[in-house]
């Protein structure tokens, strides 16, 4: 039987109860994998503020890759050409349909100016489709040594291909013959098996 | 020490079962609101902590495999509901309300957090070890329980108004979670576990004070009376043992 | 999980565009460029690449809930963990596709109230009942087989919020399949009362499985917009193809058997013979099959399906008792920009 809860949910029609509540604003996440990897640009979502966008980043864009380092911004702040004088991370969309990568720091007025310090520093003759600027001051940033970010302890083969590959392929074996289960498995999306 | 003496194996099973079982509910009530919680991502961040409850508690019972050789899904599915021994707040019906939702998950969070530290001063290392690394993602949970009682608790009047309702209606089940299982004293006395005082008073000061500054009160007495951690369940953790064992009853020896 | 590429454009969607850079954009796209949200497009693609996103983003959420039912009668530790783990997937790749689609100009909250309140649609496959643990464990096979044979070909598509969603969607995607194969291949290896409970799932999930890809091939099928935007890189009947050419003998070999059913208004198998066209075909090097049944599945359309009412209805139920939540949470935000 379905769940008590599942069970008694009540079938409302007609026009919606509620009223709306405005949306939340959009936070851009940044996660970066590993020692000396740099943050790759991960998604985004919507929170109400910092400790909410902090928490949604962490369970939804730092649990399944292996990250150590989790930055999250409201969006406006990436794109600001705004902005005081202070340090800002750059950012660099080298190629339509690819990531945001973190390029470095460059101190700067404004938005504007960090952008085309990135330019300067980092892109110089490079061809380059868009460029992000976030003042350090309006980015969160969490750390894997002084935040828990990833489980470190519970084996998560549990929620991905490569916790299944094999023992899927020993039961194939055992029903059919090689190489009608090396050709079913040729649809497999190589990168994620 | 790493090797555990027979006369201590009874009330050690009995313990971890109360570890264990808390986990594996708490984690099977909770998985239950995936894809109906009030807001995307907090659906996600809920469904994980669900997640890690019963991967928790698969490693307890994996401890328990040790001792007695119990196939861990056997221990979490096959027993009578008189043989389980989490306290009922964890199958708690919480008919879809995100209030009750939290105000469980305070009580319950804080208190396997404490209890998790304590074990983790366990003489006997296997425990002390799997204590330690469970406890520190334990802390994940703290952070996430405290992030949303602050800002329900701080939030409108209204939400205030409905954590409190919550808050008092799993204050008498939050009260079992206290209640004391059979052979602890054993454990104490034998120096397997170190007493470190009144769990619920320090857990009273710990939840207390997460809710300082909200106006929220916390009205949890301490334990009175029999109740699950000695076997005797209520209704809601009977219904819930049903929903688990549902499929897994229909041939308990299969392979799923 | 799923395919919304048959959403078609709106006639009112086709405005007068610049026709210089109309050119140059599907000179842009047909010669395989990306389109980023900042860039130039028309107001028929933008139309239709959000309700793309709209639809493949309610499609995972309500799909989200009949798996969800079994969650808690999961036969042990490890189902446990691994269908709450796919059916959060699930809300995630909700979530990242409606941010394609707001960031296209629909806010999520119109897209939730639009969807709980029947206005916009899901993919069909999710208005059939789930009744055993054997349709769980067929639905992760084969539903989720299909749609990576579709997302496959969508992550090659021209917009670039969406190409980068589905690479991380497909990620998943590719768990809930193995899983998927586990689980059946597990029963199919398991008790008689296991083989019949697994048979009787496949029953029910076939036809929806070949549905999944959407309705044979109009005649004009390439030079329609979907295409020729490259939002979808294969046609319906192809893909249709291709999965049978996968999953047929792969079904066979684990003792299923693949019949034609007729189902009553419930989603109930009422006849089930075996397919009598089911056969390789040594000339196509294909296998040939009976199609689904188109009626029921127009049908199903057309009249909702049979569990249309009440996964809506959990969806409302969801959306109205969450209002509160988003209310305090909003009014209670701290304005500090950050946490530093």
């Amino acid at each position: 039987m379905l769940s008590r809860a599942r069970s008694n949910v009540p079938k409302s029609t007609g026009d919606l109860a509620t009223t709306e509540v405005d949306g939340f604003p959009v936070w851009e996440v940044f996660a970066q994998k590993k020692q000396g990897a740099i943050h790759v640009h991960a998604g985004s979502l919507s929170a109400p503020d910092a400790s909410m966008a902090q928490l949604f980043a962490r369970e939804h864009y730092g649990q399944d890759q292996q990250c150590i380092s989790i930055w999250v911004g409201p969006r406006d702040i990436f794109t600001a050409d705004g902005g005081e004088h202070e340090s800002y991370e750059v950012f660099v969309q080298w190629v339509a349909g690819y990531r945001h990568e973190h390029m470095g720091e460059v101190s700067a007025n404004n938005g504007a100016e960090a952008k085309t310090k990135c330019i300067e520093q980092f892109t110089g003759d490079k061809d380059y489709f868009t460029i992000w600027s976030a003042p350090v001051s309006k980015l969160t940033k969490i750390d894997g040594c002084t935040d828990m970010i990833w489980r470190e302890t519970t084996d998560q083969s549990y929620r991905l291909a490569k916790g299944y590959s094999r023992v899927v392929r020993k039961k194939w074996d055992a029903i059919r013959a090689k190489d009608a289960v090396d050709a079913y498995q040729e649809e497999d999306l190589e990168d994620t098996f | 020490m790493s090797e555990l003496d027979q006369q201590f194996y009874e009330p050690i099973v009995n313990m971890l079962l109360c570890v264990a079982d808390d986990k594996l509910f708490l984690g099977h009530r909770n998985s239950d609101w995936t894809g109906i919680a009030p807001i995307l991502e907090a659906d996600i961040a809920f469904s994980s902590l669900a997640q890690d409850d019963i991967a928790h508690a698969n490693a307890f019972y994996e401890l328990i495999h040790s001792i007695n050789g119990q196939n861990p899904d056997q221990i979490a599915f096959s027993r009578t509901a008189e043989a389980y021994r989490c306290a009922d707040i964890v199958t708690m019906d919480d008919e879809f309300n995100w209030a009750n939702a939290i105000a469980r998950q305070f009580y319950c969070n804080v208190y396997e957090y404490l209890q998790l530290q304590r074990l983790s001063n366990a003489t006997w290392i296997p425990l002390a070890n799997l204590a330690t690394r469970i406890c520190a993602e334990q802390a994940i949970h703290i952070d996430h329980v405290t992030t949303w009682m602050d800002h329900l608790g701080n939030g409108t009047e209204d939400s205030k108004a409905r954590l409190q309702r919550a808050l008092n209606l799993y204050a008498p089940s939050a009260s079992m979670m206290f209640e004391t299982p059979e052979g602890i004293d054993l454990l104490f006395t034998g120096g397997i576990l170190i007493n470190d005082g009144c769990l619920f008073t320090a857990w009273k000061e710990y939840v207390d004070n997460i809710v300082e500054g909200t106006g929220l009160i916390i009205l949890v007495e301490p334990c009175e009376g029999v109740g699950g951690r000695n076997g005797k369940h209520d209704a809601d953790f009977v219904h819930a043992l049903s929903e688990l064992q549902e499929v897994f009853a229909t041939d308990p020896l299969a392979a799923w | 999980m799923s395919a919304s590429a048959n959403v078609e454009v709106n006639a009112k969607d086709f405005i007068e565009e610049d026709p210089i850079k109309l050119a140059a954009f599907e000179k842009h796209v047909a010669e395989g460029g990306l389109i980023e949200p900042n860039d130039w497009m028309p107001q028929a693609y933008k139309s239709l690449m959000l309700r793309m996103a709209e639809h493949h983003a309610n499609s995972e959420i309500v799909g989200a809930l009949p798996e969800g039912e079994w969650i808690t009668r999961a036969p042990s530790l490890l189902r446990k963990l691994a269908l709450t783990a796919k059916v959060q997937d699930e809300v995630g790749h909700g979530q990242m596709l409606y941010e394609v689609a707001q960031d296209l100009g629909k806010s999520r909250n119109a897209m939730l109230r639009d969807l709980v309140t029947g206005v916009t649609k899901y993919h069909n496959c999710f208005n059939y009942p789930c009744p055993t643990w054997a349709d769980i464990c067929m639905i992760a096979w084969l539903i989720d087989g299909a749609a990576i044979l579709n997302q496959g070909t969508l992550a090659h598509g021209s917009f670039g919020p969406y190409i980068r969603t589905m690479r991380r969607i497909n990620m998943e995607e590719a768990f809930h399949f193995k899983h998927g194969e586990d689980m059946v291949l597990t029963l199919m290896s398991g008790t008689d009362k296991q083989k019949k409970m697994a048979q009787e799932a496949f029953d029910r999930w076939w036809d929806p499985s070949l549905a999944f890809f959407g309705p044979n091939d109009r005649t004009d099928e390439r030079e329609r917009p979907a295409m020729k935007w490259r939002m979808k890189t294969a046609t319906n009947d192809e893909l249709r193809q291709k999965f049978v050419n996968r999953f047929a003998p792969a079904a066979m070999a684990t003792g299923l058997v693949i019949n034609v059913c007729k189902k009553d208004a419930e989603g109930n198998v009422i006849s089930a013979i075996p397919d009598p066209l089911l056969k390789h075909n040594e000339e196509t090097d294909s296998w040939d099959f009976t199609q689904p049944d188109w009626d029921e599945f127009f049908r199903v359309i057309r009249g909702n399906g049979p569990c249309n009412k009440d996964r809506l209805a959990l969806r409302r139920f969801s959306y109205e008792q969450g209002e509160w939540v988003r209310r305090a949470i909003l009014h209670g935000a701290t304005n500090a920009p950050c946490n530093n």
